[in-house]
């Protein structure tokens, strides 16, 4: 459930940080909504890479198909190669840097998710020394 | 509290290489001095990106936009090929709907423009083009649009005009900054976006097309050769004239002002040294027009038909933008220059008209006695006189800003500098710096609204420069010419040498009255005509000098008085494709008589044979003009020896057709004789060298067909390979009236015949879409490599273009 909110979530923050950010946006929209949904380990670099790699695919193809595949032709002229390099330099792009941003976004939260923990740990061992105390004085 | 270290380092990692991988990828990099890989996910990715920009510009749906500017509502209607078809309810909505939509189409090519006239493109570009930007800064072109804009400013009327363009241009602006419209993909690339459209950058597109057209001059070459050779070769081999050439103005009906007139000065010339180390930069062959008119006495129909094609560089986006404008008081199609309003060259329902250059010479150099060593202060007539500095900076992306000081004498700025101590500074005096009469900048959305030529005529006169010879016909029968333009009055032989600057009296001060300018009405031969060939015969009472050219003129006027049966628009086309040479008919006989057949190999009777063989035209397929062009290149470089000893000295070589009458009469002349070596050469032994050095040089390539060697390429405003089109396999030669030579070649071919309803044909290498990555880009220039013809209808009925249009643009106000 978490993975599929995950994926809904990057590509609704994708197409409203559109409005105002460049393209670089895929990393913030990765990051937030691999924190959000708490997806870990290595999902939380391969959902958010293949969301955005998979929806920029998709967006281009039918702006593609749109002008006849005309216009990957024209851009890959550009660089005087194959039309397929049109679409396949954005998607690399889009899944290694949404990859290493939902990657950064785990991590990130691991980083202080662990200070949660010690927190409840201490909460824990606090607990535990009460249950003792209460123990001593024969209450429980 | 405790942080996980482990993971906080693994999300710093990872951030870095977010950060460093994005930066990378939406700025670009450098990989070595030759090649900086743009930004790719700032232009590939689907957003905002260059996919943004598919469709755009031709999406094929209507759409109505709502604008600051216009009085009313504009409809604008696109035809099959994307060429706008504006109707509005008053001229001012017109020009705001010619701005708007050339901004939409062309944006970019206008910013360019402006930026390439100005030399500002290191400022977007970077360090590649700051050698171009330097030079574009000694022609001052930024200086002359000042001049000019000051005096546009006299007449509010058409200041009023000028804005109305503007703001059209600017909403188009607004509507890529408010994120309605996507920024041309070439700004994408470079990575900028457009500045406010003003005054100063339309005056700059206009500056920029007098730099292509009237910047050539001789003055340092031939100095060189005076000094250099002696006056004895100067005389002999540089004569103004070609007496087989027959004037623009043959029957001139010019108003002579015998109150004007100019003497030369005592001790004028520069006779010092050899002037070394002055790059000329001089307009290249092939650039150059044809025009001419049939009266309808010459016309199959009984109708007046005109013709023209302007030779120009050749470039994707095109110069040109085709265009209809209808208004109540206007029916026009035809072309213009983004950036500049109105249709140049075109046609309404009584009247067409066209142009080419004028190529007289309108820029003199000047030496400069400094008499302190920072170049401040020099000598003129006897006192010290200071020169106007003005600190200048060009901004180069990603490097320091370029400084310099422009410093403006009496004569105009300093042009040519040189680290060569014997060789003086030269400030150049050119048309381009002088204050225009009038507000120029309207002058064809003035004459686009005339129906007879006496208004045509009229509102053309103040033409400033580059001069243009101007022709029309209307649909009465009348045909003329005119030589618009300020032309200086001069001594006999001014400006043919670089003068000395220590004397005001050594500058041209007067202008030759605008209605004492070579003009012909209706002349008994039944046609006008032109192709940069000399303005007026030896009669003409004002003296002239420049850059003429020798054989389209003498083609044309061929065709036009020998054609047994009477004219129509079928001959106009043969004729604007016609690719015979008058040069090489010349030439190549003398050539061929010359040489030593029984020395010959094999593959040297063949070549010989297809060269006696060749009918002098230039066709893609034949191998005679290329033998025959590098034949006549090697045997000039031999028989120019003089002309070509130090790189750094440069000397102009002689004419094509001087050299032809010095092979026809004088096969022995010194000039034959190479000077390196010891023996003494003469002609026939020059050509048979040549022909050697020909057969070498062809052996190095594998294809020898004309249009292989000619190389017609369509190069982008930027030079991107993916953007232009090379190898392009045309007929043609630079002196055929099919005018193609390597980036040359004519840039829009219009053929006008009028009547009734006027039926006019035509077409440009380009396409109306500036933008790459449209199918209208570049779709029309298989049709102008193939020679044919667009079908263009002036239809005044809005109805007809409702139910006939590929979308509809309507332009509303929200002026409320």
């Amino acid at each position: 459930m978490n993975k599929l909110l995950a994926v809904a979530l990057i590509i609704a923050l994708h197409l409203i940080f559109n409005q105002f950010l460049p393209w670089w946006n895929i990393a913030l929209a990765s990051a937030i909504a691999v924190m959000i949904t708490r997806i870990r380990k290595s999902l939380s670099f391969l959902i958010p890479a293949i969301t955005v790699a998979a929806l920029w695919g998709i967006w281009m193809f039918i702006l593609d198909q749109k002008t006849g595949f005309y216009i990957s032709q024209r851009i890959a002229k550009l660089f005087e190669a194959q039309g397929i390099l049109s679409f396949a330099i954005p998607v690399a792009g889009a899944f290694i840097i949404s990859g290493f941003s939902g990657l950064a976004g785990n991590l990130l939260l691991n980083t202080f998710k662990k200070t949660v923990v010690i927190e409840n740990q201490m909460n824990l061992d606090d607990y535990k020394e009460s249950q003792e105390d209460l123990k001593e004085k024969g209450i429980l | 509290m405790k942080i996980n270290y482990k993971s906080g380092i693994g999300s710093m990692i990872c951030i870095a290489i977010v950060s460093v991988l994005g930066f990378l990828l939406h700025d670009g990099f450098k990989v070595n001095d030759e090649l900086r890989i743009p930004g790719l996910m700032r232009l590939l990715n689907p957003n905002d990106g260059m996919w943004k920009n598919a469709g755009y510009t031709d999406d094929l749906e209507n759409e109505t936009v709502q604008l600051q500017g216009p009085i009313g509502d504009i409809r604008i209607y696109y035809d099959d090929r994307l060429v706008p078809h504006i109707f509005a309810d008053n001229d001012m909505d017109a020009l705001f709907a010619q701005g708007y939509i050339e901004a939409k189409h062309r944006l970019w090519q206008m910013d360019f423009m402006s930026r390439l006239a100005s030399g500002r493109l290191s400022e977007v570009l970077g360090e590649k083009t700051l050698q171009r930007d330097i030079m574009m800064r000694k022609y001052a072109l930024d200086y002359g649009a000042e001049i000019a804009i000051k005096k546009w400013k006299e007449f509010p009327n058409q200041i009023k005009k000028i804005s109305n363009y503007n703001n059209g241009v600017n909403a188009f602006i607004n509507q890529i900054e408010n994120g309605n419209a996507p920024l041309p993909v070439e700004f994408k690339l470079a990575n900028y976006t457009p500045q406010e459209w003003k005054e100063i950058d339309g005056a700059l597109i206009s500056k920029y097309m007098a730099f292509t057209l009237c910047r050539s001059h001789n003055d340092i070459g031939l100095t060189n050769v005076k000094n250099l050779l002696g006056e004895e070769i100067y005389k002999e081999l540089y004569p103004e004239r070609n007496p087989k050439q027959v004037p623009v103005a043959a029957e001139d009906v010019s108003e002579y002002f015998p109150q004007l007139s100019r003497s030369k000065p005592i001790d004028v010339d520069y006779t010092e040294k050899a002037l070394k180390g002055l790059s000329t930069n001089n307009a290249f062959r092939g650039i150059g027009s044809n025009n001419w008119a049939i009266s309808s006495n010459k016309s199959k129909t009984g109708n007046p038909i005109l013709a023209n094609d302007p030779h120009l560089q050749l470039s994707l986006p095109s110069i040109w933008y085709e265009l209809h404008i209808v208004t109540p008081t206007i029916n026009a199609h035809g072309v213009s220059i983004p950036g500049v309003p109105g249709v140049i060259i075109g046609f309404n329902e009584e009247i067409a008209w066209g142009s080419t250059n004028v190529g007289q010479d309108v820029l003199d150099l000047y030496t400069i006695d400094w008499v302190n060593e920072e170049k401040t202060k020099y000598e003129l007539d006897g006192q010290i006189k200071e020169v106007k500095v003005i600190p200048k900076t060009i901004k180069v992306k990603r490097q320091a800003d370029y400084n310099y000081n422009m410093k403006i004498t009496d004569f105009g700025p300093i042009m040519y500098e040189t680290d060569d101590p014997e060789t003086p500074d030269l400030a150049v005096q050119w048309i381009v710096h002088q204050s225009p009469d009038y507000s120029e900048a309207n002058i064809f959305f003035e004459a686009m609204q005339c129906k007879d030529y006496d208004c045509f005529s009229a509102a053309t006169k103040q033409f400033h420069s580059p001069a243009q010879n101007l022709i029309f016909a209307d649909r009465d029968g009348d045909i003329g010419i005119r030589i618009s333009g300020n032309l200086p009055i001069k001594y006999e032989g001014e400006g043919r040498l670089v003068k000395k600057g220590n004397s005001l009296k050594n500058k041209w001060i007067n202008f030759i009255p605008r209605d004492g300018n070579p003009q012909t009405l209706n002349p008994a031969r039944g046609f006008v005509s032109s192709a940069n060939q000399t303005s007026a015969s030896a009669d003409y009472p004002y003296y002239y000098n420049g850059r003429f050219e020798h054989y389209r003129g003498r083609r044309i006027n061929d065709l036009l008085s020998n054609s047994i049966s009477k004219l129509d628009k079928e001959n106009m086309f043969d004729f604007q494709l016609d690719a015979y040479s008058i040069r090489a008919s010349e030439l190549l006989p003398l050539l061929t008589k010359e040489v030593e057949k029984k020395y010959l190999s094999d593959e040297g009777k063949t070549i010989l044979n297809e060269l006696m063989t060749w009918d002098y035209n230039y066709d893609s397929e034949s191998k005679g003009p290329s033998y025959f062009e590098s034949w006549i290149d090697h045997f000039k470089v031999l028989v120019w020896d003089e002309m070509n000893v130090d790189p750094e000295i440069p000397m102009n070589e002689p004419k094509d057709w001087v050299l032809t009458l010095l092979m026809q009469n004088d096969r022995t002349h010194p000039i034959f004789d190479i000077k390196k070596t010891e023996t003494i050469e003469n002609l026939p032994e020059l050509v048979n060298m040549a022909f050697i050095n020909m057969m070498n040089e062809m052996k190095d390539k594998n294809d020898h067909t004309w249009g292989s060697i000619n190389g017609v390429q369509i190069n982008h405003l930027i030079n991107i390979p993916g953007f232009s089109k090379q190898e392009l396999k045309v007929n043609g030669c630079a002196d055929a009236l099919n005018a193609t030579r390597g980036g040359f070649g004519p840039s829009w071919r219009m053929v006008v015949e009028l009547g009734e309803k006027p039926k006019a044909y035509g077409v440009y290498p380009g396409g109306q879409s500036g933008n790459p990555l449209s199918p209208y880009y570049d779709n029309m220039i298989e049709d102008w490599a193939n020679g044919n013809y667009n079908e263009i209808e002036l239809i005044k009925d809005e109805s007809h273009f409702k139910n006939n249009n590929l979308f509809t643009e309507t332009l509303t106000s929200t002026n409320e």
